[in-house]
């Protein structure tokens, strides 16, 4: 058997690479939809850029059999880990693959380091904690805007992307949290660690973590709420990944949405008489299984109709922000998200709608850079739009 | 034999001479030399040994590949084609390192389906899923015929190498439903062969549908293992989708015994399909990587598909197949025959796998690594191939794996002993490697002829072949491709 | 929840695979939990199963069983088939002698192990899903 540096926080999955995959193709496809899944492999074609690919990568450079250059760069961090790859795969090992993938960086970047720019989102954020160089904000003053408690029973977790990109979403998420009743603040927040764990770069997540989990105890909080998919998805996966444990629930904004429309709290006074496609995010579909809660909320919703692109669910095309690519490739990034609008143009849709911020950014500069005239909305943006009621 | 594995290529032409070439005729998005593209072409699922080809190219069209060919053909640089790498015989290992051609990338449309005449015009990247996909969108009235292998395996790879489909009891070897194909040999000249042979320009979409009367130059590239030429496109037969399809399964006692029913269903004439695996095979299906047979169970599965256009011609097919089970029982075997659906619906829907073509057969994907003697066998040798290749999986203490199929009404047989190993395991493959070799002897004695063989398997066959066809086998190899360029190393050329 | 032993032959396989299909439904809990009771089921042509209710767990034996069984219930696969599909009731299944129990006469056992094992079985039959690839699609 082969020597995997023990350092590696991925050297468990590092070593399912080896006595697993068979090269049978599975991953390149919807697994019986046989539609294009993978962007990566999509665009670069040759069979290193899809999952098989990168696992025989993984060991060839464990082996030595493949020596360490530049040239694998593109190889290894080219892909938005969409985990289309999982889904498509029918081996034991399929649920593992975008943490090999993921593991594969972090020995990526110890011995060629990241792709290019990749390395701003940790000096970003050991300057201002968060990945867009923004000047740190401690939420105080959206505090006092919103007059929130210091110490409340939930913490909405904006993210980064939320907080510094797309305040619209952040906005009318904390509109409607208000309305909602539930007694909640806001933290200083770091970032939760998302873009460096994807990018294999993990000198910071650690002490970020800890930071985060003692910012919410501190705030005395036992529930946090989050609006955006990448940090769900690390709060209820990663954080146990890296040994941080917490006694807080976890929750994205859908699921306070869909549980007071369940018991009758929630009411929508007025229309909209659109019709929207929804765009499943996949750090929240593929990565943690959510498909039809946010299809239900939206059918809720007056006037609203609502189409499916071609590739939906399990089979979504990814937008092409996460996984570093957003940083890393960002014309192939926007590309990504281009050839999902291309498929939101086959509905009848005039509103592409998400619950995932990261998206969200994406595919409006697509809808932006190539014409497309689609409004890109969030989930909460459209509730924002609308007269609500809620029964406290 | 011509070769050994040092060619030594480039001392006529620098390898940067190469690949500038290679980008002048195929764009530089289509070329690569990169070592971390070229690493998963290297090997195959197989225990074969791996070997790094020196450049990747993605063909669009098959100008292209003609510059190739008499580029190739000048230095003598091997060509070796690539679809998805699935076949298990290590065919598109680079043994000779030279330029491996991936077809499934670019080359990969479906350019006509003829409904009158029931066929499909394909490129060689077509796959089973991307074709099962057209015709269910666009013809469901028509079907192709599906492998046990996964949905992204080559449609052309498997007729051209004599695959075994689920129509196989029907229509026999896949090698029988190629109307024509469109081919380069080793002069960069294109030839068509079969009814679409006539014309000098392009020809007909519609002119595909006959491998007959002419005489055959078909079988210069069926089962040649890309050492002729290199194939463009290929005329599939496509058959009428009838409305009634249904999946019987047999639960046979006794080890032997599966080979008589396969046999005895098969000459009714009435299946579209017979597939046996072990029962150990099953449990592999439902995640028992490891499995045992345990007092009091049944030795083989056979699956029996039968289609039909109306209910009375499905009654009475049905009727066909349970007499000729009660039959069976009869004369002592012990056969009880049952509606597939329902069964594995109670039993683990996992199954669904070995019914739903083209599908991922879950038995085989658990492991890094698969290996297999697939042969046609005469189909009366069945019950002492069993019997002996049993034997000889206990004897390695390996889990027995052994699959068959029936083909055109019992004319022959498809026999079929895998193994599933850890590749990266100390020892993993030089004890499978064994199992498999007698596994081989034992086969290769009785009868059985291996399809998709890798060389080594090839040399033993040598052995035992007459001299006349290895005679004849080399002289056409010589003039099909009198550089060697075309696959180097497949029959140990 | 109720936790099933996993199967390694064909029978334990086919049942460990109709009776996990309830297990995490609250009735078929209530129905399982602590009703510590021993069934043999026997599939003419095959061999036969114990199957142990004990506590809030489902085990298997296929060989050294237990002396004192509560019910034992014989059948052939196609009576199997027939009864998960609905074209055959248990009670037209034993006028036909196509099932054959031991231990009729403790009605309460079998009434019980009937809403156990004939309506989880009835229940897999009648799931229209046939994808086991799209299994669990929710719960990753």
């Amino acid at each position: 058997m082969v020597e995997i540096d023990k350092s590696l926080m991925g050297k468990n999955v590092l070593e399912l690479a080896f006595d697993n995959c068979i090269r049978c193709s599975t991953c390149k496809y919807s697994y019986k939809g046989f539609e294009p899944s993978c962007p990566s492999g999509e665009k670069f074609l040759f069979e290193s850029y899809w999952a098989s690919g990168k696992i025989r990568t993984i060991r060839g450079v464990v082996t030595g059999e493949l020596k360490w250059s530049e040239d694998l760069k593109d190889i290894i961090f080219a892909c938005p880990t969409c985990g289309a790859c999982m889904d498509a795969c029918q081996a034991p090992h399929a649920d593992y693959i975008v943490d090999m993938i993921e593991a594969l960086r972090e020995l990526a970047v110890k011995h060629i380091g990241p792709a290019k720019n990749q390395e701003f989102l940790v000096s970003r954020c050991e300057e201002n904690y968060n990945p867009y160089g923004e000047s740190n904000s401690d939420n105080e003053d959206l505090k006092k805007q919103f007059d929130l408690p210091d110490k409340a029973d939930w913490v909405y977790y904006i993210g980064c992307t939320s907080n510094y990109r797309q305040q619209s979403l952040r906005d009318s998420t904390l509109r409607f949290l208000k309305k909602s009743g539930i007694n909640f603040t806001l933290i200083d927040e770091h970032c939760c660690t998302s873009p460096m764990i994807r990018t294999g770069q993990l000198s910071i997540v650690k002490d970020y973590m800890s930071y985060n989990i003692s910012q919410i105890k501190n705030a005395g909080a036992t529930k946090v709420i989050t609006s955006c998919a990448g940090c769900y998805r690390t709060f209820k996966k990663d954080f146990e990944k890296f040994g941080k444990e917490f006694d807080f629930k976890v929750f994205h904004t859908l699921e306070l949405v869909k549980q007071l429309i369940d018991d009758d709290k929630l009411k929508f006074k007025s229309e909209y008489n659109k019709i929207v496609t929804y765009h499943d995010p996949c750090h929240l579909g593929r990565h943690m299984g959510v498909y039809e809660l946010p299809r239900a909320i939206y059918k809720q919703i007056p006037g609203l109709k609502l189409v499916e692109m071609r590739r939906n669910r399990n089979f979504a095309w990814c937008c092409g922000a996460g996984g570093g690519v957003k940083i890393g490739y960002p014309e192939w990034s926007v590309e990504i998200s281009k050839e999902r609008l291309e498929e939101a143009k086959e509905t009848e849709a005039t509103v592409i709608s998400s619950v995932c911020p990261f998206c969200r950014t994406n595919l409006s500069d697509a809808n932006d850079n190539y014409n497309f005239e689609f409004e890109v909305l969030d989930l909460m943006e459209i509730i924002d739009q609308l007269d609500i009621e809620i029964v406290k | 034999m011509t070769e050994t594995k040092d060619r030594n290529i480039y001392e006529k032409i620098k390898k940067g001479a190469v690949f500038k070439k290679l980008v002048e005729i195929f764009g530089e998005k289509n070329v690569t030399n990169k070592s971390g593209d070229l690493y998963p072409y290297s090997y195959d699922m197989t225990e074969c040994e791996p070997h790094m080809p020196d450049f990747i190219v993605l063909p669009e069209n098959t100008a292209q590949l003609i510059e190739l060919v008499k580029f190739c053909n000048s230095y003598l640089i091997p060509i070796v084609p690539y679809i998805s790498g699935n076949n298990v015989g290590g065919l598109t290992i680079p043994e000779n390192g030279g330029i491996l051609v991936d077809f499934s990338k670019k080359m990969n449309k479906i350019l006509h389906i003829d409904d009158n005449m029931m066929y499909a015009l394909i490129e060689p990247g077509v796959t089973f899923g991307q074709l099962k996909k057209f015709l269910d969108e666009n013809y469901p009235h028509l079907r192709y015929s599906y492998p046990y292998a996964p949905p992204y395996s080559g449609v052309v790879g498997n007729v051209i190498l004599s695959g075994m489909n689920n129509l196989s009891c029907k229509i026999g070897s896949m090698g029988d439903s190629i109307n024509g194909l469109e081919v380069i040999t080793a002069d960069g000249e294109i030839a068509r062969i079969g009814s679409c042979f006539y014309g000098k320009d392009e020809a007909k979409p519609d002119s595909w549908w006959c491998r007959y009367p002419m005489p055959d130059l078909m079988g210069v590239f069926i089962n040649w293992q890309g050492m002729t030429g290199l194939v463009t496109k290929c005329a599939v037969q496509l058959w009428p989708n009838p409305p009634i399809k249904k999946t019987y399964l047999a639960i046979v006692f006794g080890l032997t015994d599966v080979a008589p029913v396969m046999r005895e269903v098969g000459r009714t004439e009435i299946i579209d399909d017979i597939s046996a695996v072990s029962i150990e095979v099953v449990k592999m299906t439902v995640d028992i990587p490891v499995p045992k047979k345990f007092p009091g169970e049944p030795d083989f599965a056979a699956l029996f598909s039968i289609s039909a256009k109306t209910k009375n011609q499905f009654n009475a097919k049905k009727e066909i197949l349970s007499n000729e089970i009660e039959n069976l029982n009869k004369q002592g075997k012990n056969v009880i025959l049952v509606d597939a659906d329902e069964f594995v619906k109670l039993f683990n829907l996992r199954v669904r796998c070995y019914i739903d073509l083209p599908s991922v057969l879950l038995s085989l994907v658990e492991y890094s690594g698969l290996t297999w003697f697939g042969s046609y066998a005469p189909s009366h040798k069945l019950e002492e191939l069993i019997e002996k290749v049993d034997k000889l999986f206990y004897k390695h203490n390996i889990t027995p794996f052994i699959y068959m199929k029936m083909m055109k009404s019992g004319h022959y047989a498809i026999f079929r002993p895998i193994m599933r190993f850890n590749k990266f395991k100390e020892g993993e493959e030089e004890r499978y490697h064994k199992l498999l070799e007698e596994i081989s002897d034992v086969c290769v004695d009785l009868g059985c002829i291996p399809y998709k063989t890798p060389a080594w398997m090839t040399e033993k066959m040598r052995k035992k072949i007459n001299p006349g066809w290895i005679n004849l086998f080399e002289k056409i190899k010589k003039c099909m491709d009198p550089n060697n360029i075309f696959n180097p190393g497949r029959w140990n050329t | 929840m109720i936790s099933i032993q996993k199967g390694e032959d064909l029978i334990t396989i086919s049942l460990q695979n109709i009776l996990s299909y309830r297990k995490n439904d609250e009735d078929f809990i209530n129905l399982v939990l602590n009703w510590n009771k021993k069934v043999l089921i026997e599939l003419e042509g095959f061999y036969p199963v114990e199957v142990i209710f004990n506590r809030d767990e489902i085990r298997f034996k296929i060989n050294n069983f237990d002396k004192k069984i509560n019910l034992k219930v014989k059948m052939d696969i196609i009576t199997f088939l027939d009864l998960a599909f609905g074209r055959l009731s248990p009670v037209k299944a034993v006028l036909k002698h196509k099932l054959k129990i031991k231990g009729l006469l403790k009605i309460g056992t079998l009434l019980k192990f009937m809403k156990i094992f004939l309506k989880t079985m009835k229940m897999v039959a009648s799931d229209p899903n046939n994808k086991y690839y799209e299994l669990n699609k929710e719960t990753r």
